[in-house]
């Protein structure tokens, strides 16, 4: 089972690379991150910090781009392309399949966040900027988020077109990182029924904002490896979650 | 249609029961009705032929077969598994009606891709493309990325990503279409070549006289309803339904005193003389008789049977015929 798993990773990676669209995305991110060094040398005392800060801030929004991209726009080109139909006539179940280009995904984003991450470090090693461990910490929980948001755009384009998954992911996105402020927000209202709703909102949509490591990075706040296990957990079973469902919408599908 | 006693003997790999297919399509959810309480087995060893016209439910039933489709009723088995299952796709090789495959890739890489699929191993995998790439012709292009490829090319793919498993059942889509002569002559030649191995084929296709060259048995589908299946010497009708006789050039008067003599005799006139069209319900002796006492000069005599087409084309305008009738039925008056 793992080699039809490695098969269909792999061939999903080849056709991600062959992307032009993806080189235009690391461009851009690579183009900002460079140039948050101007940003640094502009902001005198503060160089550290906006350094840091507008990294980690990049790689965040250009991972969840490509995260986003990658997720609607893999699966339904097998769709429409009609190749799909050659491989789930073979002996693989159609979660196999999913799983199978959702690792492939996965290795893509490996690839794009790790060529993001290595360009900010060896930027703070020029920079004479400290590497610590909250640092590190911080861009391996970024990648765990892009995976949790390439899962959300693999559900929805299990059943939808790609603009409308890109949209519906990307609205999920927000909303994710917005978890902390819905959560306070839902505290304070005075209106039962718009807590109940942002009660039901928060048990729905998973906790980006746990990803978000950019103040301990700031300020060099020390985190636990235990933390990023339990976010990373917290990840993992949104990622389950989402490829389940996808799974079930997959396995009722008419391929016509 | 009584089904020979030999075929009743054999195994039936592919058993289809009852399968209808309705597909819900648009903004209003109107129905159609693609497959309609299909039943039909497939035996083993066997090429067995679904033909129909476009839109009458062919490959509908395939994609039904293969599980890309659920029916909408019915039970399908391969092998005695049921569709859909691993189960059952594991021993079938299938080659889809419009098949779009990574051109990126090259022969080697897109067949070792699909090798992987079914589980096979390495050493196992390699032997099968190098000897596939050679049997469909392509062992000379096996390093040039499949968006070089000509149509005639890619299908020359399909057939071999089919047969990567060297299933048991061989399911073939429209095998020919895009082909030239001599490439629709060379899958002609693989059918019967993996029937010599003691696979089953099971393939639609629109070219008639390739059915009739290659097939067993056929099955005609007519508006998702399965209208006429059997051996082909029992579908098609044995008699002569036409005599064609070239002769030298005919006074216009004989000719029309043969006309009232031989009911339904046909001339088409020609430069070098004319061809007579005589009904098979009329004697060719006693015209050959009358053309002789003539003396006029016989070219050629050729009998006309009965043609795959001409059964497609007496089903297809009796099927059309049937929806008239109903839809005039089912007609509300102002």
């Amino acid at each position: 089972m793992f080699g039809r798993f490695h098969a269909i990773a792999l061939n999903t990676f080849r056709v991600a690379v062959r992307s032009n669209v993806l080189y235009a995305i690391l461009f851009f991110a690579v183009l900002l991150i460079l140039s948050s060094m101007v940003f640094g040398e502009l902001s005198l005392y503060e160089q550290e910090r906006v350094i840091k800060d507008l990294g980690i801030l990049i790689i965040t929004l250009f991972g969840a781009l490509v995260a986003v991209y990658t997720g609607v726009s893999l699966l339904y080109k097998e769709i429409d392309k009609k190749t799909i139909y050659t491989i789930i006539s073979k002996p693989i179940e159609r979660w196999h399949f999913l799983v199978g280009k959702y690792l492939g995904i996965l290795i893509t984003m490996a690839v794009e966040v790790g060529i993001m991450a290595i360009l900010f470090l060896l930027l703070l090693v020029f920079k004479q900027i400290e590497i610590t461990q909250t640092l590190l910490q911080a861009l391996l929980l970024i990648y765990v988020e892009t995976a949790v948001v390439a899962a959300i755009a693999t559900l929805f384009s299990s059943f939808s077109t790609p603009f409308l998954s890109g949209m519906m992911t990307a609205a999920l996105f927000l909303l994710g990182n917005l978890h902390e402020t819905m959560a306070h927000f839902a505290a304070k209202h005075p209106e039962q029924w718009v807590r109940s709703i942002l009660d039901i909102a928060k048990f729905l949509l998973p906790d980006l904002s746990l990803f978000n490591l950019s103040t301990e990075v700031t300020y060099n706040i020390a985190i636990s490896w235990g933390y990023v296990a339990q976010a990373s957990a917290h990840g993992g079973f949104y990622i389950v979650l989402m490829l389940a469902a996808a799974a079930a919408i997959f396995r009722a599908r008419d391929f016509i | 249609m009584s089904e020979s006693s030999a075929q009743a003997k054999s195994e039936a790999v592919i058993s289809i029961r009852k399968l209808s297919k309705t597909f819900s399509l648009g903004f209003r959810r109107k129905r159609v009705e693609a497959v309609s309480d299909c039943s039909f087995d497939v035996y083993r060893g066997e090429i067995f032929g679904l033909v129909g016209p476009n839109g009458a439910g062919k490959t509908t039933t395939i994609k039904c077969l293969m599980g890309l489709i659920a029916p909408t009723a019915g039970e399908i088995k391969v092998f005695g598994q049921p569709v859909p299952s691993r189960e059952s796709r594991r021993r079938i090789g299938y080659l889809p009606e419009i098949s779009y495959y990574y051109d990126y890739l090259k022969p080697e890489e897109i067949l070792d891709f699909y090798g992987r699929l079914y589980g096979l191993g390495s050493a196992e995998r390699k032997r099968q493309v190098d000897w596939l790439l050679e049997r469909v012709g392509l062992a000379d292009a096996r390093a040039k990325p499949l968006r070089k490829f000509s149509k005639g090319m890619l299908q020359r793919i399909g057939l071999a990503q089919a047969l990567i498993a060297n299933p048991d059942i061989v399911i073939l889509d429209e095998p020919q279409s895009g082909l030239d002569p001599l490439g629709r002559k060379e899958v002609a030649d693989i059918i019967h070549e993996l029937k010599q191995q003691g696979k089953t084929i099971f393939f639609s296709s629109h070219i008639l006289p390739d059915v009739e060259r290659v097939c067993d048995r056929v099955a005609v589908m007519i508006n998702g309803a399965l209208v006429d299946i059997g051996p082909l010497a029992s579908l098609l009708n044995p008699r002569t339904l036409v005599n064609e006789i070239a002769t030298s050039h005919v006074d216009v008067e004989l000719v029309e005193q043969w006309q009232l003599r031989f009911s339904g005799l046909k001339v088409l006139k020609h430069s070098e003389g004319n061809t007579f069209l005589l009904p098979g319900e009329c004697s060719l002796q006693s015209f050959l008789v009358t053309l002789v006492e003539a003396k006029v000069s016989i070219d050629s005599v050729s009998p006309r049977r009965e043609s795959l087409e001409d059964v497609f084309v007496r089903q297809a305008l009796a099927g059309q015929e049937a929806k008239q009738r109903d839809s005039k039925a089912n007609a509300v008056p102002l």
